[in-house]
């Protein structure tokens, strides 16, 4: 302990990001389906009974409303909703082949600053193809979890207020660390028994410490919900779906807007494709 | 392999070839000059002359220069027979270039190394750090206070250098979280780490080397700088504010916003061991109480404060036994064989008689008058401190007093007002050293760090804020040691305590 690296490293560690709960409310949301106008409603009222805990009133876009993604855009601006509930394909049939959003929806969520949930694809009566209940447990997933209180800040305010469970995930990526450390291994500077150790220990001790936090102040706001924490090591899409199906997430809930870029990132993306039959919530 | 190289990395190191050629022929020279009869005292004092010119260059590491220069002095001295030769005493004699060395001092560097590095890594100096930069809630002028006053704490009881290395790596962290400039705080701290290295008779090593020649106690030492530190405290802390324009949070929303970064930081995440943490907190009250309380525990008074340094460090090693060679390894042996050298190099020059000659330069000036002389020493080796090095200024200039000392009862102006040359010393030695940014080894890291951060400030821009700060505590001290002495905190050394330099040869003798 002689150099200023190592006591500005001590007082970096001792730095932690603190969760801050901030009450979301939402008064405009806006459902966008491309069925016929009785279907439409239907889809709504399912969207309803789902979010039990939104207010206002709910508007609905049906199929005549919009055919083009510019249209569709229009649409949007004019009602200026506050969150958007919505599904993958809108206007096409490529619904049954599960590799995209569908050009609507990537434009969407790209174009807007406000949520969106995206649904189960529904069948021409407007009803999902499973049970849709209300949102139970609610899994938030990103990459960089902590200091995302947004993220945790939305999955809490639509998460079933009486019996919820809230799991709160962070997946390091096992891959980009081993090619790291493939790399220190060849640094002799660096001993990589300790390199190794120590980052994979201090990478999971800041996740730890922000969920941490995060637990402790809804236990004191949100008293009847239950939090629970998975940090792990591994591949992130695999593990996300995992955790997902074991748990029987009701809602997930993931950040699309990064700062660093315009674009979805790659595991929200690829998760938003995969995981077809549970409802997202893209922030 | 690692430390070696980032040790060195960066560093600009001598030309062998260049090193070897001055020393051969200032050897050739000193040999010569000796040879033609030219009086011992003149060679030997153009040999310290030139070791000290060198050293204020910094072309070559210190201790080898020092050691270079100690080397050729003892050759050119045995042989021309200023000293005795090493077997003159008989097989169980130590050599007299062993003896010249305080070993003090160096007991004091090693062992105050060894537990400040296992204090460190108990994590006590980040705790203690990150408690009071709580208390600051992120506004800038309560930082300033709560870093300023971290770095007198610190630097009192720690080396400059590391107490400038922790509250300047805080800075860093806390002003980055902030959105604040470093620049004023790390500048001030730099500035403050010669404000808490002047408080106790073990904060830094000129302190040591005066205060030791001088046989001033370390409460007493405490008595006098205490009160001045506080009044340097508070000037600088204003003065500082006025250069850099500090203005404290005034919105509701801004304070909030800085309370919650500085909550953020958890003093107990810089802990890893808890028991380790109070063990070390424990060890360390210890310590600075055997030190203060050294002059009054049987046995221990005895002996030097060395041994309280020493026996902290080996009551650590025994809590600590995780890392005991790494441990050993942060000893500063650079400082250690610097002060061997100089120690060395000092005791052949008193031999040669080219102090006594410094001291017949300097007795115009100190004799002058009991108001002149001690404004004429405090004055001027503050500049010289500013300059260069202070600690071999500290280190001859209380060998000339030692030599002033020994001739007390012939020197009346001295029995007068000797005890204000000694605090001279002391003043101008630890404060001169904000004049300029290599004017101390904290600045050195303080601009160091700012360089690092993307701030780089040049040696102009630095002398226009620390010739103002120097002046100013230059001008608080000479009045508050004349005021203090007036009001009796300073009192005359008692002249049978201070070793003359018969008696210290009278101890050797019967050491031998």
């Amino acid at each position: 302990m002689s150099s200023v690296d190592q006591f500005a490293s001590v007082f970096n560690a001792a730095t932690k990001k603190v969760f801050q709960y901030k009450p979301i409310g939402f008064n405009k949301p806006l459902v966008i389906t491309d069925l016929d106008s009785e279907a439409a409603v239907h889809y709504t009222e399912t969207g309803k009974q789902f979010f039990s805990m939104v207010d206002g009133p709910w508007d609905t876009l049906c199929a005549s409303d919009f055919k083009t993604v510019k249209e569709l855009l229009d649409q949007v601006e004019r009602r200026k909703p506050d969150l958007i509930v919505t599904y993958r394909h809108l206007h096409s049939e490529a619904w049954r082949w599960p590799h995209s959003l569908g050009e609507h929806l990537d434009v969407l969520i790209q174009v807007t600053d406000f949520p969106v949930v995206v649904m189960p694809h529904p069948d021409r009566e407007g009803v999902p193809d499973q049970s849709m209940q209300a949102a139970r447990r609610v899994m938030v997933i990103n990459d960089h979890l902590a200091g995302e209180d947004a993220l945790i800040n939305h999955a809490v305010c639509l998460c079933d207020p009486e019996a919820g469970h809230l799991h709160l995930t962070h997946v390091e990526d096992q891959i980009v660390f081993e090619r790291y450390m493939e790399a220190i291994s060849r640094i002799p500077e660096i001993d990589t028994d300790t390199a190794r150790s120590t980052i994979q220990a201090q990478l999971l001790a800041e996740v730890s410490k922000y969920l941490e936090s995060t637990a402790d102040i809804l236990a004191e706001v949100r008293p009847n919900l239950e939090v629970v924490q998975h940090i792990n090591h591994g591949r992130p899409l695999d593990t996300y779906r995992k955790i997902v199906k074991d748990h029987q997430a009701d809602l997930v809930v993931l950040l699309g807007h990064d700062k660093d870029q315009l674009a979805m990132n790659s595991t929200a993306y690829s998760l938003a494709v995969e995981l077809r039959t549970t409802p997202l919530l893209i922030v | 392999m690692s430390k070696t190289s980032k040790k060195t990395a960066g560093k600009k190191l001598h030309n062998p070839l260049h090193v070897t050629i001055a020393v051969g022929l200032v050897t050739l020279i000193c040999a010569l000059m000796l040879h033609q009869g030219t009086e011992t005292k003149y060679v030997f004092g153009f040999l310290l002359a030139m070791t000290l010119g060198m050293l204020a260059l910094e072309k070559i590491n210190k201790a080898i220069l020092v050691l270079l220069g100690s080397g050729i002095a003892l050759l050119l001295a045995i042989w021309r027979g200023v000293l005795e030769k090493p077997d003159d005493h008989g097989a169980h004699a130590l050599p007299v270039y062993i003896e010249m060395i305080d070993w003090g001092t160096i007991g004091i560097i090693i062992g105050s190394t060894i537990f400040v590095e296992l204090i460190s890594r108990s994590g006590l100096f980040a705790w203690i750090s990150v408690k009071i930069l709580k208390v600051s809630q992120g506004d800038p002028f309560k930082l300033l206070i709560c870093f300023s006053g971290l770095t007198v704490i610190f630097s009192a009881f720690l080396n400059n250098v590391t107490a400038m290395i922790i509250v300047g790596s805080l800075t860093i962290v806390a002003c980055k979280k902030l959105k604040l400039s470093a620049m004023p705080f790390l500048l001030a701290e730099g500035i403050y780490t010669n404000i808490g290295g002047l408080l106790t008779l073990i904060s830094s090593i000129p302190n040591i080397i005066v205060g030791t020649a001088a046989r001033i106690g370390y409460a007493d030492f405490l008595v006098v700088t205490g009160p001045y530190c506080l009044i340097a405290f508070v000037a600088t802390l204003y003065l500082v504010r006025w250069i850099f324009k500090l203005a404290p949070l005034v919105s509701a929303q801004g304070k909030a916003d800085a309370k919650a970064m500085v909550d953020a930081f958890d003093e107990w995440d810089t802990v890893k061991d808890k028991k380790f943490f109070y063990l070390s907190a424990l060890v360390l009250g210890a310590i600075i109480l055997g030190f203060a309380l050294h002059a009054s525990i049987p046995v221990l008074n005895q002996m030097g404060l060395e041994v309280i340094a020493i026996l902290g460090a080996t009551v650590m090693l025994v809590i600590y036994p995780t890392d005991v060679e790494g441990v050993l390894n942060e000893v500063e042996w650079t400082l250690v064989l610097f002060f061997v050298g100089l120690f060395t190099l000092l005791g052949v020059m008193e031999h040669a008689g080219v102090l006594a000659m410094i001291g017949d330069w300097l007795k115009y000036p100190l004799s002058s008058g009991p108001a002149t002389g001690p404004i004429a020493m405090m004055w001027s080796s503050a500049f010289f401190s500013g300059l260069t090095d202070n600690i071999p200024l500290a280190a001859v200039l209380a060998k000339v007093l030692s030599g002033f000392q020994s001739q007390v009862t012939e020197l009346s102006w001295f029995a007068e007002y000797g005890h204000m040359l000694w605090w001279s010393l002391i003043f101008g030695a630890g404060l001169g050293g904000n004049f300029t940014p290599i004017g101390s080894a904290s600045t050195v890291v303080a601009i160091g760090i700012l360089k690092k951060e993307g701030h780089p400030i040049t040696f102009m821009q630095y002398v226009k804020i620390g010739a103002i700060v120097v002046l100013v505590q230059l001008l608080l001290a000479t009045g508050y040691l004349f005021g203090a002495e007036k009001i009796g905190l300073i009192k005359p050394l008692d002249h049978g305590k201070v070793p003359t330099m018969e008696t210290q040869d009278h101890k050797a003798s019967d050491n031998h």
